[in-house]
């Protein structure tokens, strides 16, 4: 009698309420893209690109754009207009107009991005240089759906340290971080979508300037991210430049780099001295010499360059008083006593600091001509 | 899932203590002196009995002073004729050139010997019989059985007759310390139950239990090795199987060596070897025949494939219909556009398919083999490809029914395999209520259930639960046979070493 | 009373009953705890946490050797009487049976929030505890088992956090002590609560067949969890800013995140589910804890009925109480504080009042 009520008990167990929190994969409409942008009247503007599933559809993909006043809230307004339940687990790009970057603290508005904890934090976050939903219309007849293209043009070009990727968490990092300011990857649309480097950010989140190709690659550098390519070329000064095609171009990239930094505190300012040592292969050279002769010249010549290349991008960042480099966290590591004073103004205890770069290159391997 | 119906069983075998009626006559009345008198009986026994044989023997006189008894077609009828018939007229019983003489004194032992395919002689004027072991009912060839075909181990299978089976066994272990117990199981069946062990290797403890248990079974009869199983294993709410049956006497051999204990059932061309471990029952003679780089690899083929196919359409629903964001991208979209054509939720179509997958399986398994094999091609091949396209299923659930399927092949043990492939329909219907926090329970339950399930009183997990590093030589991977010097405990083996390291020191 | 050698646990697994009773949902938000207190300096707490912890279970196991063969409850009847010994075992009862109950209700919390948001709690709660059941319903020995086999399966979660090391900055950590000692004491407090579970040994000890190495165990357990909290702490403190981890409730998660393979993605949410086996061997030590007394209590020893009925209140409690983070934060802190008491404070005076009633025993008998 016990066992028969015990089965019972069991058997009801299979009508446990499950399923409730079932969605199935082809009913979701997985956000892909969202963008954040800011109208002519300053209306925040909420984008969003999702694919569509349905092979009978002739678009394979489909861009919403709602007024909201928060990112969550949008997401209402977004099931409002689309068949399917939004889902944000997949965002992988997070495109941000450039005019939100006019104001401060719009850093707050991606609260929602991080307190669920479905949703993921590895998006890319990307600023467009100009409207975003011009952007997000953009179809090319000869690329994958956007989101995906707008994907892999991130990482690739990150894997070249041409631009940064900044994922939501090191956003969060970057601006929680007092030691530095944040910075990530810059696009541009004129016909094509050209990645156009990195954008640089004051700690308040308003847009400061941009660093090329050719800095970021620098930026990498001084912020000890040492991986993936660094594809350099660059013109020697010393080395004739005559004639039609610029000759004194030699283009090589690192097998190697390793960066020190030590930071110390002299005469009421901060002191920076960062030493990078690299060991190059060369790739081209146009200008005539013979590298198996005379190697540890043209080494100097280069190391100069480069030097020459870094001081001025500090120049012009110290002038922007941000830190995109993190020194500010070396500062805090060997230097603690002073850091706490200057630690909640650290773009401008940094724009007076010294920063002493010195690049030593080692030629590895010059390539089968000389 | 499993251990919770432990409250449903009662203590074992009590079905069958309680019927008391008797299935056989009780009293047991010896022979009499008068062979007419034991004639008299005799028929009264065996009435409608037409097989029954009684062949009287005529002194000079012409009268009746012997006569033989025996069951026709349960003997072996040349060697009646020529030895025994023969030779009784110039010979006394106990003379009579057959292998096998003894004497019988009460009716039960007459019964026994004459169902047995012996055949008895009464002698008048004598209180007791001859009893002759002519055995010799129609047998089967040695051959292979098929469903534990080995690429380079014997090809020997067992067949029915139990005592064959011992001898087939015992030529692998011609040692003195192996040792067989007898037993004999059911009321009409009287199945002879032959227990193997080596004395100086297996736990003593195992085999008391054994014998109780077998002794307590209290049936009719028994006809197959699978049966008795069933009555003696540890836990009956249990989906793994807790006793390893095997149709090769080499395997079987080898569960003695290891310190196990081997039942051969009379007329069942199955044994069984106790105590059982989870992770005997995935392993093959081949791995011990092959070499071990080889056999380490398919070892831990197996291990994936018996993941595979318990958790990956499990897995496959969670992921689609509760847990997306683990798949990347790409796969989503791919997954998505395939499954945008499909009306029916993730659970029904892959319990669609799995249920075709099973009745195609249980279908081909009575074939004759040429069908089979076209029911295999029509089935995977056509409906697959038909379902694809009809939308009833979409492309990847193919894919991973597909492997699922093949992947459960790999289970070298029927019984296990079996397990698994029942395991995974729980498993399905728990990730479709729950996505992956379902699947997780329900390994944890599995986990759970495989600690605590014991065989015979040893851990049927181990040598995972308890852990015991040393066998593991043996499991994932199989390390080479010179460096297994030990047996494993897992079987309760009283002597450990199994052989002496002769290659150690070469490299020293 | 001799403990039967048939349910006896080895070494190993009386070393990973401790470890696993120490691991639970606690880890998930160690790292923000300790920074909140101490700063990046919150990992040099645990080393103070794992030294205390380590001294208090070690002062159980001495108590425990003079009456090698006695439970938490037979010592308490042994030397308070029959009637004071069982009214003293009920505050134990409640203590093991609370843990549970906290780390189940922390356990489905984190189900729901990052699985299951609609499903109801007592569901949650059912799977959670289902599984389970074929443990706790079984002798100590298949529980040995059980967190033995766990532990090795989620060696592998060791490695998972290894992982995000390729973007950790290793120089937030410095400067070392920027504070000083006082914030890092600080972090003590809270790092002694992640190491508590260390007092299933007032149960387990006479079970372990030798007993010489019952010290020896328990350092070893305690051990292997201040190196997983460490690694994790550690790991936390590289990649989260100093400023930015303590806002995150469970960095972990935001940390395993990151990582993504190129066929798996959202790795946190696969961890979160697997750490289920982890949270299991949490909660199934401190049930034969609670079932056990429970049986002593009673007098009758059968596990399973304790095991349902604990189990069904559970599951009960959960449908009419909907717990709310909040509320789990307030049981984690009181269940915390009655950790502190019961396995740091209680020991230590149970050892001396041995130590002198030792003495007046032995005065008398002279």
């Amino acid at each position: 009698m016990k066992r028969a009520y015990l089965i019972c008990l069991l058997l009801s167990l299979c009508a446990l309420p499950g399923c409730v929190d079932q969605t199935y994969i082809e009913d979701i409409s997985l956000s892909l893209l969202l963008g954040m942008d800011l109208d002519e009247k300053n209306r925040l503007v909420i984008s969003s690109t999702s694919p569509v599933f349905s092979k009978e559809a002739k678009e394979k993909e489909e861009n919403t754009i709602v007024h909201a006043v928060s990112l969550r809230q949008s997401r209402e307004e977004f099931d409002s207009m689309i068949t399917t339940l939004t889902s944000r687990g997949k965002v992988q790009l997070l495109l941000i107009g450039k005019r939100i970057l006019e104001h401060p603290d719009w850093f707050k508005l991606l609260d929602a991005l991080y307190r669920d904890g479905k949703n993921t934090t590895m998006s890319r976050v990307v600023l467009v240089d100009g409207s975003v939903a011009d952007l997000i219309k953009f179809k090319p007849k000869d690329k994958p759906i956007l989101p995906l293209y707008l994907l892999k043009l991130i990482d690739t070009a990150h894997d070249q340290n041409i631009t940064v990727k900044t994922s939501l968490q090191e956003l969060h990092r970057q601006f929680t971080e007092k030691g530095m300011s944040p910075s990530f990857a810059e696009l541009k649309k004129d016909g094509q979508i050209k990645v156009k480097g990195t954008a640089l950010l004051d700690r308040s989140g308003k847009y400061k300037m941009t660093l090329n190709a050719d800095q970021t690659k620098l930026l990498r550098i001084l912020q000890n991210e040492t991986r993936g390519v660094f594809p350099f070329t660059i013109h020697l000064h010393e080395q004739p430049n005559k004639g039609f095609f610029q000759e004194n171009i030699t283009s090589f990239y690192p097998n190697f780099i390793k960066v020190k930094i030590k930071a110390d505190y002299k005469n009421g300012g901060f002191v920076f001295d960062i030493k990078i040592k690299m060991g190059i292969s060369m790739t081209e050279r146009i200008f005539n010499y013979n590298v198996r002769k005379q190697a540890p010249e043209l080494e100097k010549q280069i190391q100069e360059e480069l030097q020459n290349q870094i001081r001025q991008m500090l120049e012009k960042v110290q002038a922007a008083k941000i830190d995109p480099f993190g020194l500010g966290l070396y500062a805090r590591a060997y230097e603690y006593s002073h850091w706490k004073k200057v630690q909640d103004a650290w773009g401008v205890a940094f724009s007076d600091a010294t920063v002493n770069v010195k690049v030593k290159v080692r030629i590895r391997a010059m390539g089968s001509t000389t | 899932m499993f251990g919770i119906f432990n409250f449903l069983r009662r203590t074992p075998h009590s079905k069958y203590r309680k019927s008391n009626k008797p299935l056989a006559s009780q009293e047991n009345p010896s022979l009499s002196n008068k062979l007419s008198a034991n004639l008299h009986y005799l028929h009264q026994l065996f009435n409608l009995t037409p097989d029954l044989v009684i062949r009287q023997v005529h002194s000079d006189q012409g009268a009746t002073y012997a006569a033989l008894v025996y069951l026709d077609g349960m003997v072996d009828k040349a060697s009646i004729h020529n030895n025994i018939l023969r030779e009784l007229a110039y010979k006394t019983p106990d003379e009579i050139s057959v292998g096998s003489i003894h004497k019988a004194s009460d009716w039960r032992q007459v019964e026994d010997a004459i169902f047995q395919g012996n055949s008895v002689l009464f002698v008048d004027g004598q209180p007791e019989a001859t009893v002759y072991g002519t055995q010799g009912w129609p047998q089967r060839a040695v051959e292979q059985s098929p469903v534990e075909a080995s690429l380079r181990g014997a090809h020997q299978g067992f067949v029915e007759t139990g005592s064959q089976n011992v001898a087939m066994i015992r030529r692998y272990i011609p040692n003195r310390e192996l040792k067989i117990k007898e037993l004999t199981v059911g009321r009409r069946g009287r199945t002879k139950i032959s227990i193997l062990y080596l004395a100086d290797v297996a736990r003593p403890e195992i085999l008391q239990e054994l014998e109780t248990r077998i002794r307590k079974v209290d049936i009719d009869a028994i006809m197959n090795t699978g049966e008795l199983a069933e009555l003696i294993e540890d836990n009956p709410f249990s989906p793994f199987p807790q006793l390893i049956l095997t149709e090769r006497p080499d395997t079987a051999a080898s569960h003695i060596l290891q310190g196990r204990y081997i039942v051969v059932v009379d007329k069942s061309p199955t044994v069984m070897a106790a105590p059982a471990h989870f992770f005997t029952f995935l392993t093959s003679v081949d791995d011990h025949n092959s070499r071990w780089m080889i056999a380490s690899f398919t070892r831990i083929l197996r291990f994936v494939a018996l993941f595979i196919s318990l958790f990956l359409p499990a897995l496959y629903i969670a992921l689609i219909s509760f847990n997306y964001e683990v798949i990347p991208v790409q796969l989503i979209l791919s997954i998505a556009e395939t499954r945008s054509r499909v009306p029916f939720p993730p659970i029904l179509e892959a319990m669609l398919m799995e249920i075709t997958i099973e009745m195609m399986r249980e279908a081909g398994i009575r074939l004759p083999s040429p069908i089979g094999q076209t029911i295999g091609i029509v089935g995977g091949i056509v409906i697959g490809q038909a379902a694809v396209q009809a939308g009833i299923v979409s492309n990847i659930m193919v894919v991973v029914v597909a492997t699922t399927a093949i992947a459960s092949f790999l289970m070298p043990n029927y019984d296990m395999g079996a397990a698994i492939r029942l395991l995974r329909f729980p498993m399905m219907l728990l990730a479709s209520m729950f996505g992956i926090v379902g699947i997780v329970t329900g390994a944890i339950a599995l986990v759970a259930h495989l600690v605590s399930l014991e065989s015979f009183g040893m851990p049927y997990g181990s040598p995972l639960a308890p852990w015991r590093f040393a066998e593991m030589k043996d499991m994932f991977i199989r390390v080479p046979i010179w460096a297994m010097l030990k047996r494993p405990k897992s079987t309760g083996a009283t002597q450990t070493v199994r052989q002496k390291n002769h290659r150690g020191d070469e490299d020293s | 009373m001799k403990k039967d050698a048939q349910n006896g646990i080895t070494f190993m697994q009386y070393i990973f009953i401790i470890h696993g009773s120490q691991v639970g949902t606690g880890v998930f938000s160690l790292p923000r705890i300790l920074a909140d207190k101490a700063g990046t300096d919150g990992w040099i707490s645990l080393f103070l946490g794992w030294g205390l912890s380590v001294i208090a279970s070690i002062l159980i196991v001495l108590i425990f050797r003079k009456y090698p063969n006695d439970t938490l409850p037979e010592l308490m009847i042994r030397l308070f009487g029959k009637i004071v010994g069982k009214i003293l075992i009920l505050p134990v009862i409640f203590y093991f049976a609370f843990f549970v109950w906290t780390i189940l209700t922390s356990a489905m919390l984190f189900i729901k929030q990052w699985f299951l948001p609609m499903t109801p709690d007592y569901v949650v709660m059912f799977l959670l505890i289902a599984p389970g059941y074929l443990v706790a319903s079984r002798s100590l020995r298949i529980l040995g088992r059980y967190c033995e086999l766990v532990f090795y399966m989620m060696i592998l979660m060791f490695f998972l956090f290894l992982f995000p090391l390729g973007d950790s900055h290793w120089v937030h950590l410095l400067p070392i002590m920027k504070e000083g000692w006082l914030p890092i004491f600080h972090g003590v407090f809270s790092a002694i609560y992640s190491f508590l579970g260390f007092e299933i040994v007032f149960f387990i000890y006479p079970y372990l067949q030798k007993r010489s190495l019952a010290i020896r165990g328990v350092i070893i357990a305690n051990t292997l969890t201040l190196l997983f909290y460490l690694e994790v702490t550690l790991i936390c403190f590289a990649f989260f800013s100093p400023d930015g981890i303590t806002e995150y409730n469970q960095p972990v998660f935001n940390l395993l995140k990151v990582i993504d393979f190129n066929f798996l993605e959202r790795i946190d949410m696969l961890f979160l589910a697997l750490y289920l086996f982890e949270l299991s061997t949490a909660w199934l030590p401190f049930t034969f804890g609670a079932i056990f007394s429970l049986g002593f209590l009673f007098g009758t020893k059968n596990p399973a009925r304790y095991a349902s009925l604990l189990f069904l209140l559970i599951v009960v409690l959960s449908f009419f109480l909907h717990p709310s983070w909040n509320q789990n934060d307030q049981w984690i802190i009181f269940s915390g504080q009655a950790g502190l008491w019961f396995a740091y404070v209680f020991p230590a005076i149970l050892y001396l009042y041995v130590l002198i009633y030792n003495r007046l025993r032995r005065s008398e008998s002279l």
